[in-house]
């Protein structure tokens, strides 16, 4: 199952830094995913991981660095201004790295068979009835077939999320970004949106997925990549990091979780 | 006020005729005034800082004249300009009191209808519009299929109240002889010598379509937002557990 | 151009009319919104359909027919009062039918104004004057009003601006305020873009001033709330 190491790099990020005003929320992060792998990022809040996520599609744009995407370099300078060649690339760039948000952000106007179509009809330019037919078949992948016709605000968090997911799925991208996809939901409804995150990973997808969710790095991670300020400062194999690591920062914050379980 | 005046088929006859007009009058100045305002609330948002401004002098200047003063102006006061006298400016817009009420009317809507649908855009929420770009679709795309629809919907107790406010302000149009639904009744007003009773019976037309307009506006605020399903909460999926 | 300059005083004067005319028109609406809204709050029977179909019809009818209305409604009136007690019939002052006409309507914009603020006021505020043992009389007067309207400043002070421009509508039944003035000069200089245009500027001027007043209110009442 390990062959992360032969699998080809398919994204890299290289001396991400990352600004607000004064604050530094990024200090130099570099992170290699090879193809298959589930990369988890943990650390405690505020440590700078969702933004170093958001930095890889360029939702946020890096104050520094590149992201490398199957061996094309995206370099934040370019990016700054407002040329129309390097607004071409960032389209094809998000094409290929799927971005799954922690609060759904699906589309209010649209029913869910339209969240999912919308890539399909207006990224892809699929026709409407073959897109319509592409979107039911990832409704039911993420075992939704029968709520195509549910607005957002009819269905649960977890049936959002897993809409949500479709709706990603669906431009075909290399690579899986999830921000902390159950930390908005009920304790309850957390499973099922985990099982669907699972069931991709099985299927070899590329993901790199920030979480709370301890049990789930351990699980279903490839790698485990922990970040405080900003940096990374444990990375390995989830039994490296969580079990063998000596790191005193890691070791309070994990145990900070296990009290909390 | 006269009874047999307010019961004649005459009177309702021609007042209606009127109302004919000031629904006219109200539905192309707000469909103007949408086409613009939204245009205007679109570069208020996402244009340069010099085209915001602009957009900004705009809908205030719009915002801060009296309808009436514009109308005046434009209607008495545009023909002196030689070049609006001629050709299809003129023939569509200046020429007919008409054609000058909706210029003006469309003007003075399109600055309110701009500020509605500004705050529209404003109230979007950040990550629906980032989740549009996060598969890849292009700024153009985003605005046109995502945050404009959102706005729209967002604000559509605002267009309602604008829409209200059109018609009652439409009948400004009168004074410069334009025989909408209050035009009308004071042109039945002067025939029969009774200033009175045909306002009063304006004045019940107006409350009927008010009152109409309020309700199809609730309608559809109601029709677009979508109430959540009773069980779609409870409603459970078979689950897998992955996490210890 | 020429022609207009001689008159600029005249239009520009006509401004003391309007601003009068509007705050006069104002102080109408402003009582009879907070006497409709104090009423309601006595929980009498009556006072609830009363003010809402009074909120609903008002709300519903354009100014100018309201103006309309007070002005041969009273043209009429007098009139025969004339007849019948045998005195000459007097003019109507449209000074007086437009702050009534107007006065009625935007009252009924200002009870929607004073209930918001009054629904957006703690009940507890009102309940403690009660426990402390204040009259009715005192917890309306001491607590109640002041309250209202300090939370109704925001909706008044948008209210007066739409109100500066709604009496340009007074022009139409004789009213000498800006816009009649303007009318008045485009009509003896044949030139209207020049007289009209003087009446737009005093407008905007207006509403400039309006706008920098209405900001330096919202931020001291922000302030006042603050502390």
């Amino acid at each position: 199952m390990k062959d992360s190491e032969v699998a080809p790099v398919i994204l890299e990020a290289r001396g991400i830094t990352k600004s607000f005003g004064g604050h530094e929320a990024l200090r130099g992060v570099d992170l290699a995913a090879h193809r298959g792998d589930v990369v988890a990022v943990i650390g405690p809040s505020g440590s700078g991981k969702s933004t170093f996520l958001r930095c890889l599609n360029f939702l946020e744009k890096p104050s520094g660095g590149q992201v490398i995407l199957d061996g094309e370099i995206f370099a934040a300078a370019d990016f700054s201004g407002r040329s129309h060649q390097h607004r071409g690339r960032l389209i094809k760039l998000r094409r290929r790295v799927g971005m799954v948000f922690q609060s759904f952000n699906l589309w209010p106007h649209r029913t869910a068979l339209g969240n999912v179509m919308e890539g399909l009809t207006q990224v892809l330019n699929m026709p409407a009835s073959e897109a319509k037919e592409r979107a039911q078949e990832l409704l039911n992948k993420v075992g939704l077939a029968s709520h195509a016709g549910h607005y957002p605000a009819q269905l649960s968090g977890g049936q959002q999320q897993r809409v949500a997911i479709a709706r990603t799925l669906a431009t075909e991208p290399e690579v899986l970004l999830f921000d902390e996809p159950t930390s908005a939901l009920d304790p309850e409804l957390v499973g099922e949106v985990l099982s669907v995150i699972q069931a991709l990973a099985r299927e070899g997808r590329t993901m790199l997925v920030v979480t709370h969710e301890i049990g789930f790095a351990r699980d279903v991670a490839t790698k485990v990549v922990f970040m405080a300020d900003g940096a990374v400062q444990e990375r390995g194999s989830p039994e490296d990091v969580l079990r063998q690591s000596q790191s005193p920062t890691l070791r309070a914050f994990l145990s900070r979780f296990r009290q909390e379980r | 006020m006269s009874e047999s005046l307010f019961f004649s088929t005459t009177l309702w006859f021609s007042i209606l005729r009127g109302l004919q007009i000031t629904i006219l009058l109200t539905v192309l100045s707000m469909a103007f005034g949408l086409i613009l305002g939204t245009a205007l609330a679109l570069v208020r948002v996402y244009g340069s800082a010099l085209a915001s401004s602009v957009a900004a002098t705009y809908i205030f200047v719009f915002r801060g004249i009296p309808l009436l003063i514009l109308l005046y102006f434009l209607y008495y006061g545009a023909p002196q300009i030689s070049f609006l006298r001629t050709g299809l400016l003129w023939d569509v817009l200046f020429s007919s009191a008409f054609g000058t009420c909706i210029l003006a009317f469309s003007l003075n809507n399109a600055a309110y209808l701009a500020e509605a649908v500004r705050g529209g855009i404003l109230t979007v929420k950040k990550g629906q519009i980032e989740a549009g770009f996060a598969i890849g679709l292009t700024t153009r795309k985003v605005i046109s299929r995502i945050t404009l629809p959102i706005a729209m919907r967002n604000c559509l107790s605002q267009i309602g109240n604008e829409t209200i406010f059109t018609i009652k302000a439409s009948s400004i149009a009168s004074i410069v002889t334009v025989r909408d639904l209050l035009g009308q009744a004071q042109y039945v007003g002067n025939i029969y010598y009774d200033n009175i009773t045909p306002l009063l019976a304006a004045a019940i037309l107006y409350l009927v379509l008010v009152q109409i307009v309020e309700r199809l506006i609730r309608w559809a605020d109601r029709a677009l937002k979508p109430a959540p399903l009773a069980g779609a909460k409870g409603k459970r999926p078979n689950q897998l557990q992955v996490v210890s | 151009m020429h022609a207009t300059l001689p008159f600029l005083p005249y239009i520009v004067g006509g401004l003391a009319v309007t601003i009068l005319a509007s705050l006069v028109t104002f102080a109408c609406a402003v009582a009879i919104g907070l006497a409709a809204t104090l009423w309601m709050t006595t929980g009498h029977p009556a006072a609830g359909p009363i003010v809402r179909a009074y909120v609903a019809i008002f709300r519903s009818l354009p100014e100018l027919l309201c103006i309309f209305l007070v002005y041969y409604g009273c043209e009429i009136a007098l009139q025969k009062a004339a007849v019948s007690f045998g005195f000459r019939p007097i003019p109507i002052s449209p000074f007086l039918a437009v702050t009534v006409a107007i006065g009625v309507q935007f009252g009924a914009y200002s009870v929607q104004i004073f209930s918001d603020a009054h629904r957006s006021i703690n009940p507890g505020l009102f309940e403690a004057a009660h426990a402390l043992g204040l009259s009715p009389r005192k917890v309306t007067t001491r607590v109640a009003i002041p309250l209202i309207l300090q939370a109704a400043i925001p909706g008044l002070s948008n209210l007066f601006s739409v109100m500066l421009k709604v009496s340009a509508l007074a022009s139409v039944i004789g009213l000498e305020e800006v816009t009649r003035r303007a009318k008045i000069v485009a009509g003896s200089t044949r030139e209207p873009f020049a007289a009209y245009a003087v009446a737009v500027v005093c407008f905007l001027v207006i509403a400039a001033a309006a706008a920098l007043l209405q900001a330096r209110l919202e931020r001291s009442f922000r302030s006042t709330r603050e502390a």
